[in-house]
């Protein structure tokens, strides 16, 4: 096992778990001593009446409910976090609650810079550990499982115009509680529960396998790769199983820990930034269909980190060489993924060959490309994109 | 796996780990917000020279050390705590910096504590202690691996008029910074680096089937087993491996952030019993009564207990594909018997100076434990005496 020279672990979130917690998030609010709270959600959240538990809980609470706002996009906006923060510094907000996936959690996230610290998001902020002080409290609340938003301390939002998804990273826009309540994923649909499933899948294996991996980081990657070998497929025939929903949930949540451990993760997060960016292609989406390739495209250059997930995946790995042991895996993996009958390549999910270009340039200029085990070059991920796009 | 109903997950502090890192303890103390340090120390540590690489490590920010409290005892007792207190608040000490085993981390939380309540120690002594202010800030750099104190809630603190371990709870008395330096472990003799390791060896197993178990705890506690299983017999045989030293403080905090959560059981129920009564030292009265508390809980409360027990076995690294749960559970106590062999620890109480009329009273310590709530079922006065009959 290698190790870094230097590593950290600071991820305080509150993560609380439990059928029904959802109605403790007045109690919560409370507790972080908030006193005017905006619920921030989707069309689809709320028409799905997920809102309606932690809408009560809030009004039954001390704090004011000044809020609830619908109109987060699929992918999260800039524009829509100015809107956000301008209602929020109107109504005198001092507790933000995010309830849905996570462009709704990012789009929170980057609401409170500008209710925190003011300024213009792209101008001052972009970029990691600029924020410069906490923000007003957030409480985050993940209807899919999903990205792990509610532990991560990033925010990706899209900047809709240049069509580029934007980061920002820093300690302060961790949550300061994050409420997995599987009761509220039990509705999503089978397509939605396997993209956010593999989502979750992709985190966990990329943290593993990242040049910035660590002994803890690890801790939460192998554990939560395991638990959604075993439990995804569950999920799926049966969205009612709450055992298979609630463990998909915290799985998702500890790759989030992950993640928040580990600044940049790999390439398949790269290209899915930028495949997500400059196309419709949903997240959790663009990386089911990019990380075979990626896996692929790795093999041969951290072969220890992919035998090392071999328990987590269900390989024996006895008598086989590392090098077989990583093939085993990665073709484990692939095979699991592919599995769910989702698109298998960027094309059939709608985006097009001559997106190639800018999709290789937006991703070599991810943060995220410099965590990937073998030394990503321009050409070698444009030949990877136009294969994704043919 | 056995879904848990509810859980809450939480490391309220920072972990750093590097080797050499305590070198910028002075640049992490500007960061806090802290300006004058008391460090929390034993003697012990401090002729090692490990106090001193704490104070150089100073000139790398603009604070000062502004004096060194060095009377903690092996066990942190109230009255090393109202006597570091007084230090701190002598000297005018805005931040704790706790360089040593438990004992010390725990005396700095206790002295934190204190310098916010006033008055006496065992007066405020809850396991839901609710501070009246915010607690100065709290570096600790353990220099064993250990108990994990450093990123874990609690403060065990040694009641000596009543022989008693009092354990204090809130999360406010986590250090706000854990400096993990492997050179700081490095002059431990091989019996305490085994000995240390064991009790976050148990640490990661107790937290794995207490009644509070969860999967996140799970996930750390697994991987940390993984990482102890490997390293501590190297770091026991050869104390100069930086690398195993490294991996063990990782490992024995990452048991600290498991078992802060998810709490213990009956061994280290009874371990503090025997440690507030005859002195016996945490790691080995633990690595005594880790493998008997298994075997006796695989009996007790197979269903709630096995499962659990088998992750267990698999990340000790034991072939048990093809075995039932209970068998699996049975190697994993086998291994963990030869294992703590091997490193050359005691196998029985009898051989630390615990005397065999002293067992009665000891269960009877243990029974009240917070630990012992914390095991599944109920045990009962009998059941503890018969494990300590066994463990003698």
């Amino acid at each position: 096992m290698s190790l870094r020279e230097y590593f950290e672990f600071f991820v305080t979130t509150k993560v609380m778990y439990g059928e029904n917690m959802a109605s403790e998030v007045g109690a919560e609010a409370e507790a972080l001593e908030g006193t005017k709270a905006i619920i921030i959600t989707d069309r689809g959240v709320l028409g799905a009446g997920l809102v309606e538990p932690v809408k009560k809980s809030l009004e039954e609470s001390s704090l004011e409910l000044v809020e609830v706002y619908s109109d987060v996009p699929v992918n999260s906006e800039i524009g829509i976090c100015k809107e956000l923060a301008k209602i929020g510094k109107t109504k005198g907000v001092d507790t933000l609650v995010s309830v849905g996936g996570g462009s709704v959690i990012d789009t929170t996230k980057g609401a409170n810079i500008l209710l925190g610290v003011g300024g213009d998001l792209l101008e001052d902020w972009q970029g990691t550990h600029l924020v410069p002080e906490p923000l007003k409290k957030h409480i985050a609340i993940p209807t899919t499982a999903g990205t792990g938003a509610e532990v991560t301390l990033a925010a990706v939002i899209k900047n809709t115009p240049t069509g580029q998804k934007i980061s920002f990273n820093s300690k302060y826009l961790l949550p300061d509680v994050a409420v997995l309540d599987p009761l509220l994923t039990v509705s999503m649909p089978p397509h939605l529960t396997a993209a956010t499933g593999i989502d979750a899948l992709t985190h966990g294996v990329e943290s593993y396998t990242s040049l910035e991996h660590s002994p803890p980081a690890d801790a939460f990657s192998y554990y939560a790769v395991r638990t959604i070998f075993e439990n995804l497929p569950a999920a799926l025939e049966d969205g009612e199983n709450l055992e298979a929903r609630g463990y998909m949930l915290i799985a998702a949540n500890m790759t989030g820990t992950a993640l928040s451990t580990i600044m940049s993760i790999g390439a398949c997060h790269a290209m899915a930034h930028a495949a997500g960016g400059l196309s419709p292609v949903q997240h959790g989406l663009a990386n089911a269909i990019i990380l075979p390739v990626v896996m692929e495209y790795n093999l041969g250059y951290c072969d220890d980190r992919f035998a090392g997930l071999a328990g987590a995946v269900g390989v024996d790995a006895s008598g086989l060489s590392e090098a077989e042991t990583a093939g085993k895996v990665t073709d484990r993996i692939s095979e699991f993924i592919r599995g769910f009958g989702l698109p298998q390549n960027l094309k059939e999910a709608g985006a097009d060959l001559s997106l190639a270009g800018s999709m290789a340039e937006e991703a070599m200029g991810d943060a995220q490309i410099y965590g990937n085990p073998r030394e990503a070059d321009y050409e070698e991920i444009l030949a990877l994109f136009k294969g994704l796009l043919a | 796996m056995g879904m848990v109903e509810w859980f809450e997950f939480q490391v309220p502090g920072k972990v750093i780990c590097a080797e050499h890192c305590v070198d910028s303890v002075g640049m992490e103390m500007d960061r806090i917000g802290g300006s004058r340090a008391l460090v929390v120390t034993d003697r012990g540590v401090e002729e090692a020279g490990l106090v001193q690489h704490v104070i150089d490590g100073m000139e790398s920010g603009s604070g000062e050390v502004a004096g060194v409290f060095d009377e903690v005892p092996p066990h942190s007792e109230v009255q090393a705590v109202q006597a570091c207190c007084e230090k701190a608040k002598a000297l005018d000490a805005d931040t704790m910096i706790s360089v040593g085993g438990g004992s010390s981390m725990d005396t700095a939380k206790g002295t934190a504590l204190l310098m916010v309540e006033g008055g006496d120690l065992i007066d405020h002594h809850s396991t839901v202690y609710v501070p009246s202010g915010p607690l100065p800030p709290h570096i600790a750099v353990p220099t064993t691996s250990g108990t994990g104190s450093e990123s874990t809630c609690m403060a065990v603190i040694l009641d000596k008029a009543q022989k008693s371990k009092l354990i204090f709870q809130a999360s406010e008395l986590t250090p706000t910074l854990a400096m993990l330096d492997p050179v700081m472990t490095v002059s431990m003799p091989p019996l305490l680096t085994a000995s240390t390791g064991m009790d976050a060896m148990a640490h990661c197993i107790e937290a794995t089937y207490s009644k509070m178990h969860q999967p996140i705890s799970d996930g750390l506690g697994l991987h940390a087993i993984r990482l102890i299983a490997k390293y501590l017999p190297i770091a026991t045989q050869n104390g100069d491996d930086i690398e195993a030293r490294t991996y063990m403080a990782i490992a024995a905090n990452m048991a600290g952030m498991a078992f802060t959560n998810s709490m213990t059981t009956i061994g280290h129920a009874m371990a503090h019993s025997l440690g507030g009564r005859f002195g016996v030292p945490h790691g080995v009265a633990n690595a005594i009564l880790l493998p008997l508390g298994m075997e006796f809980n695989i009996g007790f409360m197979p269903e709630e207990v096995v499962p659990q027990l088998r992750m267990v076995a698999e990340a000790l690294g034991l072939d048990v594909g093809g075995d039932d749960d209970v068998t699996a559970s049975k190697k994993a106590v086998e291994f963990i018997k030869n294992f703590t062999a091997e490193l050359g620890l005691p196998r029985k109480l009898s051989e630390v100076g615990v005397p065999e009329d002293g067992l009665l009273m000891a269960a009877g310590d243990a029974l009240i434990d917070d630990s012992m709530f914390n095991n599944p079922g109920d045990p009962e006065l009998e059941h503890v005496i018969d494990l300590y009959r066994r463990a003698y």
